[in-house]
């Protein structure tokens, strides 16, 4: 059998392109269920460990999917806002921590969090270099977002204008950037996170300005009591500083003010049933567990992986095909050669053996080299998988 | 004590299936270490009289012994032996594999089977290659090589193993005179220096005075006896 296959091994490595090519089909057809098998593992790890993670999501009732990838993966989704009232009662409960989230924008297609000091601490994200947000308007970036913008701390950064011909919107907000946080190898790398306040500042519900008693008569178009109407060509601060933090104010009722959601952490198992069941029972929000709606998301996936087999099996079925085309045509184009070889006193078998392992070669390469890619997908940095 | 041919064929008839050529020869011998020329005009059945002594082909009458042995009584695998280890053959269009090197090619017997250790089989491969003149193209592959090395290399392939019985077919076909005597000298006598019978079939009727004897098949008629005897 050696012996054949030295024979083998010298017309394969002779014909480069050719097994080349058939190596590279090979190997795409055993790496295709392999890659998808490894990557819907680790997406599956990757979504259980923060939904784990995560004890309860409460948000307005609707697509409990879209409430859990907004408040896990900041997906901007059009979900209901709840509001700060809701907010309000979840903690009345006192049945759980509720961090409040607000992701409803976003800094150069980055997801602005919204969020107070707890959600650091659930997340167990550190500082890298600088601090946390010391005051509204200040940001933190993520690892990868602070990569990806070049963008360090003593820098600033936009927020997207959601309404750019809409001029009674609020503008875009500068915020300062305060610190970097050390990579998380999860969503929080992309974000840029904010003040739960530094939400408000963004959907126009506070803001600050020139004094107005100090205003131009041009903008001021009434005074009653204490009040002064101005006019919309009055522009707002779009950043927050030390010299007009102090003229920062609020309109309208603090209870109404938007959020994309809460995360609730309840002190104990009897707490976790108790505040789901009661606020499950009324008409606006929902708390749900996205360990639960994680599995059946899973679920959904694990479908879509065996979608992807059955899509190898055809692209290995085709590729088979072609190897057993390419071995027909080889013996025919190498015709003479084998009769060469029967003369000098080659068997059938032997010249089956040349044949056969010439594949066998290939078809090992193939199925190893995507043996090798899984494996090393299997120890590539999460960031990577992420992106594949 | 008289000598047992090295090839023999009595009362020998084959014909291929749905053609009308036939091949009947009623007797020829052939003794070792003797050197024969089979000529004849094109369809005469040269090239099929030397696929019978080599057991590639099997007469439907008559017996065709090659090294004391009935080739209709061997099985096949007795016959590929007997090719691979004591009958050597070189064609006209040299037939190497164009992905060995000229070593590879000449030591192919040993990959297709043959018994024993490969080395003693590389060995009388570079020896043979060094009466040829070509030793330092052992590593080249066929591409590499001019129309006569490549008649050379491949005439050293049919020698390496040492054979009893050398069969070629218009192995000088394809080659100039020059290369041609060449080739006639390295055939010649490597066989002689091993006492090997050698059959060449050729059209090239200058090249016969170099052999001790020619067989005319076309004289070969049913009946007739082979013209045994010195080429005058």
């Amino acid at each position: 059998m050696m012996r054949a296959a030295q024979i083998a091994m010298r017309h394969a490595a002779h014909h480069k392109g050719r097994t080349l090519l058939l190596v590279l089909c090979v190997t795409v057809a055993a790496f295709l269920p392999l890659a998808t098998r490894v990557l819907a593992r680790q997406f599956e790890t990757t979504l259980r460990e923060r939904a784990a993670n995560t004890p309860l999501v409460a948000g307005a009732k609707g697509s409990r999917f879209d409430l859990v990838m907004a408040a896990l993966y900041y997906r901007r989704a059009d979900i209901t806002p709840i509001s700060m009232a809701d907010w309000q009662s979840l903690q009345d409960a006192n049945l759980a921590d509720v961090i409040p989230l607000n992701v409803r924008f976003t800094a150069r297609n980055h997801p602005i969090v919204c969020t107070p000091p707890d959600y650091f601490a659930l997340r167990r994200l550190r500082i890298a270099t600088g601090s946390l947000p010391e005051r509204i308007g200040d940001a933190v970036l993520g690892a990868r977002a602070a990569r990806e913008l070049g963008l360090k701390p003593g820098d600033a950064i936009f927020s997207d204008q959601r309404e750019l011909y809409d001029i009674a919107k609020a503008p875009a907000l500068k915020m300062r950037i305060t610190g970097v946080l050390a990579p998380s190898h999860g969503p929080d790398d992309d974000c840029v996170f904010a003040d739960i306040k530094t939400a408000w500042l963004l959907e126009g519900v506070m803001h600050g300005h020139a004094d107005t008693s100090q205003l131009p008569a041009s903008l001021v178009e009434g005074k009653a009591d204490n009040n002064v109407v101005v006019s919309e060509a009055m522009v707002d601060y779009n950043e927050v500083t030390d010299a007009n933090i102090a003229t920062y104010h609020m309109h309208g009722d603090a209870t109404t003010l938007p959020l994309t959601g809460a995360i609730l952490v309840p002190r104990s198992q009897k707490d976790w049933s108790l505040i789901k069941a009661r606020f499950n029972a009324k008409d606006r929000v929902q708390i749900v567990s996205p360990a639960e709606v994680v599995d059946e998301l899973i679920g959904q996936v694990l479908r879509l992986a065996g979608l992807m087999d059955i899509l190898a099996l055809v692209v290995g079925a085709i590729t088979s095909v072609l190897i057993g085309l390419v071995t027909a045509l080889s013996v025919r184009v190498r015709a003479r050669e084998i009769e060469t070889l029967v003369k000098i006193g080659a068997s059938r078998r032997t010249i089956a053996a040349i044949f056969g392992l010439e594949m066998a070669l290939v078809i090992a390469l193939g199925v190893g080299l995507a043996l090798l890619g899984a494996w090393l997908l299997t120890q590539a940095p999460p960031d990577l998988v992420k992106l594949l | 004590m008289a000598t047992e041919p090295i090839v023999r064929l009595q009362g020998v008839s084959f014909a291929y299936p749905h053609a009308a050529f036939s091949l009947r020869v009623d007797e020829l011998a052939l003794q070792p270490g003797e050197h024969a020329a089979c000529i004849g005009p094109s369809g005469a059945g040269k090239t099929t009289l030397v696929s019978l002594i080599a057991g590639l082909l099997l007469p439907q009458q008559g017996e065709v012994r090659a090294l004391g042995r009935a080739m209709s009584e061997l099985s096949p695998s007795a016959r590929r032996e007997l090719r691979l280890t004591q009958i050597g053959m070189v064609f006209q269009e040299f037939e190497l594999l164009d992905y060995m090197t000229a070593l590879e090619n000449m030591t192919l017997a040993w990959n297709l089977g043959a018994a024993g250790d490969i080395e003693p089989l590389r060995e009388a491969a570079r020896e043979t290659a060094r009466a040829a003149g070509i030793e330092h193209l052992l590593s080249r592959k066929p591409r590499q090589l001019s129309q006569g090395e490549r008649q050379r290399v491949a005439l050293c392939r049919a020698l390496a193993t040492r054979p009893r019985l050398i069969l070629c077919d218009e192995p000088t076909g394809n080659l100039d005179p020059k290369a041609t005597g060449a080739v006639l000298d390295l055939l010649l006598d490597q066989a002689a220096a091993t006492n090997a019978a050698v059959l060449m079939v050729t059209h090239n009727h200058a090249i016969l005075p170099r052999f001790g004897r020619v067989i005319d098949l076309a004289a070969m008629t049913p009946g007739a006896r082979d013209k045994a005897g010195a080429f005058a």
